[in-house]
């Protein structure tokens, strides 16, 4: 536990100040990556088109992994794209996240074969899964409000970022 | 409707490589041996006119002998007209002569079908994986392939 | 002529930006505004009571059969009454895809689907419904069905001729 407080910054009131800003900034401005597998892209495509809007949340659509903080995956998963996934995720600067969208990027869905993931969570830690075949565009918008919570819940996100100690993830 | 003349035309010229002739709804369907199917494929490219190979594919008929079938499906551009040839792969030597030679476009048919049927062609240009990942281990199409993969128990039943 | 053109040409997409600017904005305001659903929208589902407050679900595994993802489980169990229910129904909605075939499955009307789709969650595990998890105190879209004061009452006397008995439902109607 002592170790543990030494990482951080503590808990006074400026840090805490501090963190709620970076958290704030972090969240209202997510930025995923365009990266669309099957057909819930179609349908993420249309949470950024006109009518469901992603741009009024801050989440506009990145075009290279090391701009984006958010990587949506929309589809299935084969086993066969899984090594472009995980180059993909891996681009991605720090602090990434990661949503499953629709079932088969969250458990395999119908296709629970030889040549599909069951579940995106097997390789790659995820923060949110949205249910749905696809889901809609608000269950899409529900699972990034969802995301934008946690990242307010992270504690020293403003010590990591000054390359103190690391960021307290809550579960 | 039925191409006859081609197939009288086959079987004068390969008597004994011909095993079987079969029309069915108006389509006909060759059974040749197995070793002859480049000569075979030759003869019905120059002399018949099949000029286009429409599709190359695998069957697994587990439980029967021959196991595997590589059919394919041949198509005369002039007259329109369409013909099946068949031929049965044993599952102790599965290969087949490969007709990229006689048709070009069987180059990718025929590499699917070795990467999902494990039916391997001899003297193919380039017999890599198409389908699945270059490192998988497996034919999947196979009867005996698991469907939900090796590493897992064998699918049971729907009701609990 | 030619420059003539050209100015149509620089002009036009701007009357057409300034119009698009006159219109209303299409833009539903998710959070704050949510959108009804439609009638039939499949959303989450929920397993539905008799209108004397009994489950209506008899454990025969129709749904479970339906399920083109295997996603429904349970158990069936016995009341002291000889009438069966669901010892534990369990649903995964990470691999549910929505199909209402489970709802069409049904003999008794008990699982139905509802307008819900905010189902997202960090842990996978709790989007794995149990049976209490499911349970709604109403009839769902069919409040004044109950399958054991229907069930073969139409052998005895003509369908909807009872005085309990609602009209017969017309099949070539869509609505639900």
């Amino acid at each position: 536990m002592g170790v543990e407080q030494n990482q951080t910054l503590g808990n006074g009131f400026i840090t805490t100040s501090l963190d709620k800003l970076v958290n704030w900034s972090r969240a209202k401005s997510l930025w995923p990556m365009t990266f669309g597998l099957a057909c819930c892209a179609i349908e993420m495509m249309a949470t950024g088109a006109a009518r469901f809007d992603l741009d009024r949340m801050g989440v506009l659509f990145r075009a290279s992994p090391r701009q984006s903080d958010v990587i949506i995956i929309a589809g299935t998963v084969t086993k066969k794209m899984m090594p472009v996934i995980k180059t993909v995720y891996e681009q991605m600067p720090e602090p990434k996240y990661v949503i499953a969208m629709g079932a088969c990027a969250s458990s395999g869905g119908v296709f629970d074969t030889y040549s599909v993931v069951q579940g995106i969570d097997q390789e790659l830690p995820v923060d949110v899964y949205i249910p749905g075949c696809p889901p809609r565009p608000e269950g899409l918008l529900y699972g990034l409000m969802k995301l934008q919570e946690k990242i307010m819940q992270e504690r020293n996100t403003f010590g990591a970022a000054i390359g103190f100690g690391e960021v307290v993830k809550d579960a | 409707m039925c191409d006859q003349a081609s197939v009288e035309k086959l079987k004068a010229k390969f008597s004994s490589a011909v095993l079987d002739v079969i029309e069915f709804r108006g389509e006909l369907t060759v059974m040749v041996e197995k070793g002859r199917i480049v000569e075979i494929g030759t003869f019905l490219r120059d002399e018949c006119g099949y000029d286009f190979l429409c599709d190359l594919c695998g069957v697994d008929y587990m439980g029967q002998q021959p196991r595997f079938m590589v059919v394919y499906n041949l198509y005369n551009i002039t007259t329109k007209q369409r013909l099946r040839v068949k031929v049965g792969v044993d599952e102790q030597s599965a290969s087949v002569d490969t007709v990229s030679g006689i048709w070009s476009t069987a180059n990718w048919p025929e590499r699917e079908c070795w990467d999902l049927m494990g039916i391997s062609f001899n003297n193919h240009p380039d017999l890599r994986r198409i389908l699945m990942a270059a490192d998988w281990e497996g034919h999947p199409l196979r009867k005996d392939y698991p469907v939900q993969g090796p590493d897992r128990e064998p699918y049971q039943s729907r009701l609990s | 002529m030619s420059l003539w053109r050209d100015i149509k040409g620089t002009l036009q997409p701007f009357w057409v930006t300034l119009c698009n600017m006159m219109r209303r904005p299409v833009t539903v305001q998710y959070p704050e505004q949510k959108q009804q659903m439609a009638q039939r929208y499949r959303g989450r589902l929920m397993l539905t009571r008799d209108p004397e407050g009994h489950e209506r679900c008899v454990a025969c595994h129709l749904c479970s059969a339906a399920c083109p993802v295997d996603c429904i489980s349970m158990q069936a169990a016995e009341g002291d009454d000889g009438r069966r229910h669901a010892a534990w129904f369990r649903i995964n909605f990470t691999r549910c895809i929505f199909c209402g075939l489970c709802t069409e499955a049904c003999p008794t009307l008990a699982i139905q689907v509802t307008g819900e789709f905010e189902l997202a969650g960090r842990d996978p595990l709790k989007l794995v419904w149990e049976k209490d998890d499911l349970l709604v105190d109403h009839g769902g879209h069919t409040p004044d069905y109950n399958f054991y004061r229907q069930s073969g009452v139409g052998v005895a006397a003509p369908r909807g001729g009872l005085p309990t008995e609602t009209a017969p439902v017309d099949p070539k109607d869509l609505m639900p």
